[in-house]
């Protein structure tokens, strides 16, 4: 069974060279597979990318050495009945998580458990750390109650708790939190429900407004219609009347073969 | 509920020590009332209010479980 890992670097060769520090194989062994040149941008400045690479490796026991995420929440004996969770991937890239400092996410844990504890009972909070986000995953307790009508409550807890982390962080962090997978539910549910009004939209040739979603709704909708070629989407109004609206493009040309391209 | 939202004003303020929060317990509805320093306001408030509001959001999520309303008065 061979493992993937992916490094990133300035450039292929220096992720190389992480890799193979990490994974303690030689740099000409490891088999690998670039996912991504990086560039420098414009003076270094704009538009710096990484070079992303995956490697393989077919060696069991070099696992073991991976397996070694820094748990950073175990030393501060105060929220040991936490359990963390450190997935992989944040491991992966040490230079990543160690972004995040232990404490931060100490508090977070601890500030998100006080949140839910003052609504439900019997829910305990998982951390997952990604390399640009914090995901919290809440399970147990009243799943209902904690997600709310169109999930109010949590996109709140989610805010405060944002507030309340970037509060005690020099850099912005970005968090997640989601409860028994209703993210992903709801990303579903917006994506059907897009494809519907897209399909309306294109039907009677008459813009599809869709009102009363957060930000984070509208842009799953946004991103999902991007490549549909026959409808664009736009935001229009402000703060809490802001509604996104889907409009039918005009065919240019009938005769054009761009319109039986998509079909 | 006042403990929750103590917490929570603490955490998003300058003076937490300036923060006091009081519960005005009735039959259906308690009234809690949150003071900051002055300075705070705008953090407890939030760019359109959308810090209160989520602080509401909590509360009315967490007194549905005793069958009651909660009402945040932020007071100057």
């Amino acid at each position: 069974m061979s493992k993937s890992y992916e490094f990133q670097g300035k450039n292929v060769d220096q992720a190389l060279e992480k890799a193979s520090d990490e994974l303690s194989i030689p740099a000409e062994k490891i088999k690998h597979e670039v996912m991504a040149y990086g560039s420098s941008g414009i003076f270094g400045l704009v538009g710096v990318k990484k070079a992303k690479i995956k490697v393989f490796v077919e060696d069991e026991t070099t696992k073991k050495k991976r397996v070694k995420p820094e748990k950073p929440i175990d030393k501060n004996g105060t929220v040991d009945n936490f359990e963390v969770t450190v997935s992989a991937e944040a491991s992966l890239g040490s230079e990543m998580s160690s972004k995040y400092d232990d404490d931060l996410l100490g508090s977070g844990i601890q500030g998100l458990q006080t949140i839910i504890n003052g609504i439900t009972v019997g829910a305990t909070v998982n951390l997952i750390q990604k390399k640009d986000k914090l995901i919290f995953t809440i399970s147990g307790g009243e799943s209902g109650v904690l997600i709310g009508k169109r999930g109010q409550t949590l996109e709140a807890i989610q805010y405060l708790l944002e507030k309340m982390i970037n509060k005690k962080s020099t850099n912005r962090v970005r968090i997640l939190v989601d409860v028994e997978g209703y993210l992903d539910k709801r990303k579903n549910n917006l994506q059907q429900m897009a494809s519907r009004m897209a399909e309306k939209a294109k039907r009677t040739k008459k813009p599809v407004t869709i009102g009363q979603m957060n930000a984070h709704d509208r842009r799953i909708v946004h991103i999902y219609l991007k490549d549909e070629t026959r409808v664009r989407t736009q935001s229009i109004g402000e703060g809490y009347y802001r509604k996104l609206m889907i409009f039918p493009k005009k065919p240019v040309g009938t005769n054009r073969k761009n319109n039986d391209a998509k079909g | 509920m006042k403990e929750l939202i103590k917490f929570i004003a603490r955490e998003l303020v300058d003076f937490p020590d300036q923060v006091s929060v009081e519960e005005i317990e009735g039959n259906q509805t308690s009234v809690i009332e949150l003071k900051v320093a002055k300075e705070d306001l705008g953090k407890v408030i939030g760019k359109q209010g959308r810090t209160a509001r989520a602080m509401r959001t909590l509360l009315s999520a967490a007194s549905a479980k005793i069958k009651k309303r909660t009402v945040l008065e932020i007071i100057e």
